[in-house]
């Protein structure tokens, strides 16, 4: 088994595990802080694939900003809650049936289809060609990306904004 | 205009107008937000006149991420129609329900930004963000009455089922991405013109059509809608049923007809089972509704499954009749919504079937009025339904799916009881209690009149449209 094979198999057990223990623990916190775990082991795989900006925006904007934005609100509704939060599975015999029917067929799909076996040849400083993709071929979905967001704004402030 | 722009002239003058109506938000008057909505109406008047202009050009613009087909522009008109109208309701609306807000326009505009976009779309990519766009704007309307209870029932169950759908639909877009390389809607048919029955591209198109299916509400992605449209304003309920369900269309048929046609047989028949479970569904159900926003959206179920008979029909003829019975049902649906809108009981809005009895002695014109866009929805002649329908259940028969037609039709007949329940609570009920009485409302009878005029229009001429429907499709079956 090569070094990367290696590293594939350690990072896919992290990430099962870790995604595994988001749904089943009880203390919501710690669900968090899996979360984080799986988050950083995607990360970990990307890089793996050698796409180093892919991995560096999974850790700022997953590991960083989202966890975050998670943990805030956790402290803040159980502020506002007086009580701990806890994660009930009520739902877990319908909710992993779906899973399963979701997944079984995405694997006969993905077992079937022809994959590459080696990796295509990566040329060049991959950040700088994702860069100049965005910023010319991508131009127009990236600027749409900005009214999405000014749209989201908008949203975000007319609900939390309070009655005059 | 910079040539490179003018394929995109319907999405600039939206896009401007948004802009102007962010910056006017801010100035005085803050009490009266009418203008607002005046503004926003003038700009999607000059949208469809654009649309209207533009009719008969083609070109691509932004390295080929968004095009210009006579496609696109007909699902901009059916767009601009819809919105209007929902705009000319809310005017009055938004008063009487103390909810005046310049945020709702806005709102409104964006997503309209995003259902246009969605009809120019020519790469996975744009499809995605134009969803993303229109989905956004409308949790938020979905919500906007913050005071009612139901409002936040409604925005949070469309937002994280929405959600959950758009989850589906990126899975898609990443498994066609590594089948194919690439994200452009020519290239990926080119990749699948080589290899038809590529597994990666199959379970995409699959998962793709998930996050469609929950966009038309097709079942078994239908759960949301009745209670959504239940909680949301009625005027966002309408511009849900019209203007979202169009822009899913048109991203559904170009990657149906377009990019995939190379498989049309696997997703035929996996469409031919979903046309019939949605008209059944859709139908069955709403017999057994008393609300009427709630009727509406399981009669809007069922209509999604006839569009899905002419989806599975194909050709010029079945895509064609859908772009024609996509207009037909706005126009009926969106005046449907228009008169509950307008009727109030006791300062709640009429909603119950039993707010209707005794409505055609005191108040005829609007009686009559609701109970045309109930006929066209049924399918009677002369009104627009019937040649609507018609179209499409004889594409279906002319393709050689008889019995596709025959559940359709049968369909039809089931679908009938309840919209003339309706009919028969306002002329052969009396009214108890309280009185139901309309609002005051001149944009309102405005936008009722635009769209009976649509429905008789394309009920005693449809012709001409189906022409253009039919060019419309032209260069995507090309």
């Amino acid at each position: 088994m090569s070094l990367e094979a290696a590293g594939f198999w350690g990072l896919a057990l992290v990430l099962l595990a870790s995604s595994l223990a988001v749904v089943l623990s009880r203390n919501l916190f710690h669900s968090v802080l899996y979360l984080a775990l799986a988050l950083v082991a995607t990360a970990g795989v990307f890089l793996l694939l050698q796409a180093e900006f892919l991995a560096a925006v999974q850790i700022l904007l997953y590991a960083g900003g989202v966890i975050t934005i998670v943990v805030f609100a956790i402290v803040v509704t159980e502020r506002l809650v007086g009580e701990r939060l806890t994660q009930t599975n009520r739902g877990m015999v319908t909710g992993g049936l779906v899973s399963v029917t979701v997944l079984i067929p995405i694997v006969i799909f993905v077992t079937r289809a022809k994959l590459p076996r080696t990796a295509p040849p990566l040329v060049g400083d991959l950040t700088q060609a994702i860069g100049r993709e965005l910023l010319t071929r991508f131009v127009l979905p990236f600027e749409l990306l900005a009214v999405l967001f000014l749209a989201a704004l908008l949203g975000a402030i007319f609900f939390a904004r309070k009655e005059e | 205009m910079d040539a490179a722009l003018l394929p995109l002239a319907p999405l600039v003058v939206v896009a401007g107008t948004t802009v102007v109506l962010i910056l006017l938000d801010l100035l005085p008057p803050r009490t009266s937000k009418v203008h607002l909505g005046v503004v926003a109406l003038v700009g999607i008047v000059a949208t469809l006149v654009s649309a209207l202009f533009l009719w008969g050009r083609a070109g691509r613009a932004f390295s080929g991420v968004v095009v210009l087909d006579n496609f696109a522009l007909f699902f901009d008109v059916v767009i601009c129609y819809a919105v209007a109208l929902v705009l000319l309701l809310s005017l009055d609306y938004l008063r009487r329900n103390g909810m005046e807000r310049g945020e709702y326009y806005i709102l409104v505009l964006f997503a309209t930004l995003g259902m246009l976009l969605m009809a120019h779309a020519a790469d996975l990519i744009v499809i995605f963000l134009a969803l993303e766009l229109m989905s956004l704007s409308l949790y938020v309307l979905a919500g906007f009455f913050q005071a009612r209870l139901t409002a936040a029932e409604s925005a949070m169950k469309y937002f994280l089922l929405g959600a959950f759908a758009t989850g589906f639909f990126v899975y898609g877009i990443a498994l066609i991405y590594g089948a194919a390389g690439t994200t452009a809607l020519d290239r990926v048919g080119a990749a699948l013109g080589s290899a038809t029955r590529d597994p990666l591209l199959l379970i995409g198109l699959g998962l793709l059509l998930v996050g469609f299916g929950f966009k038309i509400s097709s079942v078994p992605f239908h759960m949301w809608a009745p209670d959504v449209y239940e909680g949301a304003p009625t005027s966002v309920a309408a511009l849900i049923a019209t203007g979202s369900k169009a822009a899913g269309f048109a991203g559904l048929l170009r990657v149906l007809l377009s990019t995939f046609r190379g498989a049309q047989p696997d997703w035929t028949a996996l469409l031919w089972v979903l046309a019939v479970l949605t008209m059944t569904v859709g139908n069955v159900v709403a017999i057994a509704q008393s609300n009427l926003k709630r009727m509406l959206a399981y009669s809007s179920i069922a209509h999604v499954g006839y569009m899905l008979v002419g989806v599975v029909a194909g050709g010029p003829l079945g895509a064609g009749g859908v772009l024609f019975y996509l207009l037909v049902y706005s126009f009926a649906t969106a005046g449907a919504f228009g008169v509950i809108l307008l009727l109030e009981r006791g300062r709640q809005e009429a909603v119950n079937q039993d707010d209707y009895g005794g409505l055609a002695a005191r108040h005829p014109v609007l009686a009559l009025t609701l109970a045309l866009f109930l006929l066209s929805l049924i399918g009677m002649p002369p009104t627009a339904g019937f040649a609507g329908k018609f179209y499409l259940f004889g594409a279906a028969v002319r393709s050689g799916y008889i019995w596709l037609a025959v559940i359709a039709v049968l369909n039809s007949a089931v679908a009938a009881y309840y919209y003339l329940r309706v009919i028969v609570y306002m002329y052969m009920r009396d009214q108890e209690g309280v009185p139901t009485e309309p609002a005051p409302s001149f944009a309102g009878r405005l936008a009722l009149g635009i769209a009976l005029w649509g429905v008789f229009q394309l009920g005693l001429m449809p012709a001409p449209v189906l022409d253009l429907a039919q060019a419309a499709v032209a260069p995507l079956l090309r």
